[in-house]
């Protein structure tokens, strides 16, 4: 398994092949982005970075979306343990509330390590709760850093 | 921007494999029919616009202020929806 040295809104991250994943539908505005990495930090219980390898200044945050109350079918065409993730809006000014993209869930296939956005006019609700962790067939796939500061204090981070 | 005009029932071609049809006009509606190949993505304007402006916000998010936002209010807060 090869392994390459990527810079990252996180400092310069070795990166095996397995951890890459591929973006079969470009996200809207980001046409350019295809290739991506998960980066889950210590004690950032249910988040997810997923990081851009195209330009290492995008990162987005992603959760499950049973943190929100919501819940998604899997889209057409589906595959085996696909899974759907929001992208996490934080607050930027002080009245801003933290928000999540509910129209353009992300739908990951471990197995292709593939991504993709797809909209949906409306979501479900819920009927359980999410996980402190991430999903594991995400979590199997993605770059663990220690916590924020020792990811910082990378050589070459931004 | 190319202007054509069309009766109901009729339809241009973009290309070999997209085909929009008039179907119905209606009290200044228009209804269009559209035929494409699997894997194109159609939306109305405004939802287009909606996702790639959320997209565009998501991509705002910076390391620090999440740690920053658990700090403030925990795991325990994720309930409010765009």
């Amino acid at each position: 398994m090869s392994e390459s040295l990527y810079p990252t809104r996180f400092g310069q991250l070795p990166i095996r092949d397995e951890q890459i994943w591929q973006c079969s539908l470009p996200l809207s505005g980001f046409a350019d982005l295809q290739r991506f990495a998960l980066l889950h930090v210590d004690k950032q219980g249910p988040f997810l970075w997923l990081q851009s390898l195209d330009d290492p200044l995008i990162a987005f945050l992603l959760c499950a979306p049973e943190h929100f109350g919501l819940h998604y079918d899997p889209p057409e065409p589906s595959c085996a343990d696909g899974v759907n993730m929001l992208l996490v809006i934080l607050p930027q000014k002080a009245e801003d509330q933290l928000r999540v993209h509910q129209l353009a869930p992300l739908y990951f296939c471990p197995e292709q390590r593939s991504l993709r956005q797809w909209i949906v006019e409306q979501a479900q609700p819920a009927s359980g709760k999410g996980s402190d962790l991430p999903p594991d067939c995400l979590l199997a796939h993605a770059v663990r850093l220690g916590t924020l500061s020792d990811a910082a204090s990378q050589p070459g981070s931004m | 921007m190319l202007v054509l005009t069309r009766r109901k029932g009729q339809a241009i071609r973009i290309g070999e494999d997209i085909r929009i049809v008039v179907t119905r006009i209606d009290d200044g509606q228009v209804r269009l029919g559209l035929e494409t190949p699997a894997g194109i993505s159609i939306l109305r304007e405004e939802l287009f616009e909606a996702v790639r402006s959320d997209n565009q916000d998501a991509a705002q998010s910076q390391p620090g202020q999440l740690e920053v936002w658990l700090a403030e209010y925990g795991s325990g807060q994720t309930q409010e929806n765009s």
